[in-house]
């Protein structure tokens, strides 16, 4: 037998833990990463969605803010005045045209100056106050050039520049150039539209927006200092090649996003930069919380799983060791369990049953204390004093007779007698052996009474081999002689006979033509009230007692009826076995 | 079911271990690391906004401030030749205990002392721009004085003819970039040239205006270098007293809106910008790397671009000469 000794590897519960913990564990995995990469792709898919689609609406707003400014260009070549200064020359009248481009000017803000260069050369400014700086050859720089090369274009769009045409003015501008006959006019911007287009929209903690040319050159950056100081570079040359598109990079030991888009129009290329590490911060929270969820749930249910087949196998286990008890050799326990379940009616059941076996073995016990009082008392009966004493008084007066013979045969008759009685303390005997035990016992009475008793034995052949209890029939026999017999005048007569009443029953028969029995002690003995008895009548009890505890009653058993020519008939009914052991004979 | 299962508790401990994974993987994201934004007090050597350098040099330390998410304080006194004021103004910033002092020492030797004190006091000191003549200073911030003037001179040989004579106009003999900005240049002209003792004005008006009159009207002289803006500036003006045409090449040191229309005009041959917004910026970055726990150089070149009229209009010369100053 196994030691139970707490949770084993194989209990229940052991088995029912591991196998929900570790299943849930590969799910608590295997889900927590799937969704993990689920929860990145969906997020980085709308991130850069989302981002896309911004760069291309600035874009937009700046390609339509470009052509606004074109337009602005052209409303200014409809004034006849300006129409002649940059065809004609100097004839016009300087003041009211730098009054018609200062008022185009004021309307709007984020116009720096407007300047007129006619084809003399000769240079034409919102402000009459200004001079022109004509140390350097306007000729020379790529706008011009640009403009008047073979595909020449509607206008030119510098970077962001110092704009010198001015004396003494050197304003940080992006300047459109456009060719008006033989003229240009020149719109000089500062970046308040810009700056507020690419700084106000949010893309997320330090992202920000810049522009290039398609030169490489900066339009627009909030940290232009910087990147003119060396201290910050941006990865032009890979955006301007690549048009539009997504790109990650490392900027300053940073990982960043670079989303961006080009304008056919303008040139320019407007670039988003967004630090991965930032927008994954959100990502990586949800991630946390996904985890944390998913490992709480797991505790939670392995903890619950604990519990619930605790509360399952607990009574089981209980069960078990009452039953290891009652194995041991110990029936006085009571099996309670404190809960409402299969297992506590199973323990109810064990319950019953170890009460039952309780009981069943408390009566084994008493019924062979009793059994074992009542072979005492037989054996007591047939050490019967009187019939000792008149046996030896038989003998000291056949002795005295000088009939030794008769006392040597009454002696060796007597000394069977008490060996049979005793049988070597056997219960069963063979029917044979009850046989010369009777033989013995009468042959002594019958020296004794001499013509006064008579008594015949006649048991059937086929019953001699058979085992019965012992003492059954001679005690009825004493009590023949001593009560039916010895008041009677003339010869008593006893019969004994002993057959197989059917195949399972054996049939031993008493007879006497004695006095016969009060029928109303009769009636009470048949029915197995012995306590009128007396000393004597003891004999008779224990012989019903002894074949009611061995075989039971009914059919077995010692019944007494009256003698048709007088006195009584007793017959003894038993089963007719051939087994000595006891315990089978229970059955 | 399995041998090892029979180890009671691991179930629960692998529980423990995923979960220790799981918090230290996300321990960032949980409890952000929202360090303390360090203090740092920027001295210069004058809150006077006058030249176009300071007001650079503020806007690179701003700059960096946000960048660096650093709060700045910016003290200086009224005048940029109050050395004591400058000394109380150390003290001061020093008993409100910030993480780091940048200073740009008005004085090469006089602020030593208070400097040392500092240091002993527990507050790191970096320099910017004007150094201060201790190795206790954690960084040195600024233009390569010495370079810088070899590099004027470098420039200086292609446009003269050996044996030609200059004369050199500086300011303080004893500030340390005067001193190693003569010396740049020298190193870089003397073998050739006949180089004239230099003269020195003391930050003193009257006597720098005499001294450039002087050097414009020495006849035998071929070209003039000057050091700062204000003997610069000095230059110019007395060009404008004499009245006359000049026919000496010009080499100067720093820009204001004068300078360059003398380069656009072309009778300034080349001057040296240092970067003031790079000195600013990287000052502050440094202070910050220092307050994070890493050592910094103790020399920190933040570059100088010699303009003339051929790189006059590059984008970066241009970001130099006219700050954005958005």
């Amino acid at each position: 037998m196994k030691e139970v000794e707490g949770r084993r590897s194989g209990s229940i519960r052991s088995q029912i833990i591991w196998t929900f913990g570790l299943l849930l564990l590969l799910e608590t995995l295997v889900f927590g990463i799937l969704s993990g990469n689920l929860l990145e792709l969906s997020i980085s898919g709308t991130n850069e969605k989302y981002m896309t689609e911004f760069v291309s609406h600035l874009l937009r707003v700046t390609d339509n803010y470009i052509s606004n400014l074109e337009d602005i260009s052209e409303v200014v070549t409809h004034f006849p005045e300006i129409r002649e200064f940059l065809n004609a020359g100097s004839a016009a009248d300087r003041e009211s045209i730098s009054s018609i481009l200062y008022s185009v000017k004021t309307s709007r803000s984020d116009i720096t100056s407007i300047i007129l260069i006619n084809s003399e050369g000769e240079l034409l400014s919102d402000s009459t106050s200004d001079t022109y700086n004509l140390s350097r050859d306007f000729r020379e720089e790529t706008w011009y050039r640009t403009l008047n090369s073979q595909n020449s274009q509607q206008f030119f769009l510098t970077a962001s520049h110092v704009q010198t045409l001015i004396d003494k003015e050197y304003p940080w501008v992006i300047s459109l150039f456009r060719k008006v006959g033989q003229g240009y006019i020149v719109v000089d911007l500062n970046y308040s539209v810009i700056e507020e287009l690419c700084s106000n929209l949010d893309i997320g903690g330090k992202g920000y927006i810049f522009i290039v040319n398609d030169w490489g050159e900066m339009v627009y950056h909030p940290r232009i200092d910087l990147i003119y100081s060396d201290l910050k570079v941006e990865k032009t040359d890979q955006i301007i090649e690549k048009q539009s598109g997504r790109m990650e990079t490392v900027i300053g030991g940073r990982d960043v996003l670079y989303t961006f888009d080009s304008s056919d129009l303008t040139g320019w290329s407007i670039i988003s930069t967004a630090y991965i590490s930032e927008f994954n911060t959100n990502l990586e929270q949800l991630k946390f919380f996904q985890w944390l969820i998913l490992i709480c749930t797991m505790m939670g249910t392995v903890l619950l799983g604990m519990i619930i087949s605790a509360q399952i196998t607990h009574p089981i286990e209980v069960l078990r060791s009452s039953m290891q008890e009652v194995e041991k050799g110990n029936f006085d326990i009571d099996i309670s369990l404190n809960c409402d379940n299969e297992v506590s009616d199973l323990a109810q059941d064990c319950d019953i049953a170890i009460k039952t076996i309780k009981d069943l073995i408390h009566e084994r016990v008493r019924e062979q204390e009793v059994k074992r009082k009542h072979e005492l008392e037989a054996l007591q009966a047939q050490i019967n004093p009187h019939f000792l004493y008149n046996t030896l008084d038989s003998i000291i007066w056949l002795t005295e007779a000088d009939r030794n013979d008769d006392a040597v045969a009454m002696t060796e008759q007597l000394a069977l007698f008490f060996r049979l009685s005793l049988s070597k303390g056997e219960e069963f005997v063979p029917v044979k052996q009850i046989l010369d035990h009777l033989e013995s016992y009468l042959s002594i009475q019958k020296m004794r009474y001499k013509t006064t008793l008579d008594y015949s034995i006649d048991f059937d052949e086929n019953i001699l081999d058979l085992y019965t209890l012992k003492l059954l029939i001679q005690p009825l026999v004493e009590n023949s002689i001593y009560h039916g017999l010895r008041h009677r005048k003339g010869t008593g007569q006893i019969w004994i006979s002993g057959c197989r009443n059917s195949d399972e029953i054996l049939e031993f028969r008493v007879e006497d033509n004695g006095a016969g029995m009060d029928p109303s002690v009769m009636k009470r003995i048949n029915s197995g009230d012995y306590s009128h008895f007396s000393r004597s009548g003891v004999g008779i009890r224990n012989v019903a007692e002894r074949i009611q505890l061995s075989y039971g009653s009914d059919p077995f058993g010692v019944r007494f009826h009256e003698r048709n020519e007088g006195g009584t008939v007793a017959i003894i009914l038993l089963p007719a076995d051939h087994y000595t052991d006891r315990e089978n004979r229970h059955v | 079911m399995f041998k090892w299962m029979k180890m009671r508790g691991i179930l629960p401990a692998v529980f423990f271990l995923v979960l220790l994974v799981v918090f230290y993987r996300y321990y960032e994201v949980i409890f952000p690391v929202n360090p303390k934004r360090p203090k740092v007090t920027v001295i210069l050597k004058t809150i006077e906004r006058s030249t176009s350098f300071w007001v650079t040099l503020e806007q690179g330390v701003l700059q960096a401030s946000e960048d660096f998410e650093v709060d700045v304080t910016i003290k200086g006194s009224s005048r940029e030749d109050d050395i004591d004021g400058q000394i109380t103004i150390l003290f001061d910033a020093a008993k409100e205990n910030p993480d780091a002092i940048i200073l740009a020492a008005t004085d090469f030797e006089r602020l030593v002392e208070p400097v040392l004190e500092v240091v002993k006091a527990g507050i790191p000191v970096l320099a910017v721009d004007s150094f201060v003549n201790t190795d206790e200073v954690s960084s040195n911030i600024g233009t390569a004085n010495f370079e810088a003037g070899s590099k004027l001179a470098t420039y200086l040989r292609t446009k003269l003819p050996p044996g030609a004579s200059i004369g050199i106009l500086s300011y303080v003999g004893e500030s340390s970039t005067a001193i190693q900005r003569e010396n740049g240049v020298r190193a870089g002209i003397e073998e050739e040239f006949f180089v004239l003792p230099t003269l020195y004005d003391n930050d003193d008006i009257e006597l720098r205006d005499k001294n450039a009159r002087r050097l414009l009207q020495n006849d035998k002289l071929d070209a003039i270098v000057t050091l700062n803006e204000f003997t610069s500036m000095g230059l110019l003006n007395a060009i404008g007293h004499i009245n006359s045409p000049n026919e000496k090449l010009l080499f100067t040191f720093d820009s204001n809106l004068e300078i360059i229309q003398g380069i656009e005009d072309g009778f300034i041959e080349a001057t040296i910008v240092q970067k003031p917004y790079s000195m600013g910026y990287q000052s502050i970055k440094t202070a910050v790397e220092m307050i994070k726990g890493s050592i910094p150089a103790q020399y920190i070149d933040t570059g100088s671009e010699l303009v003339s009229r051929e790189n006059l209009f590059d984008p970066v010369i241009q970001q130099l000469l006219f700050p954005t100053g958005r």
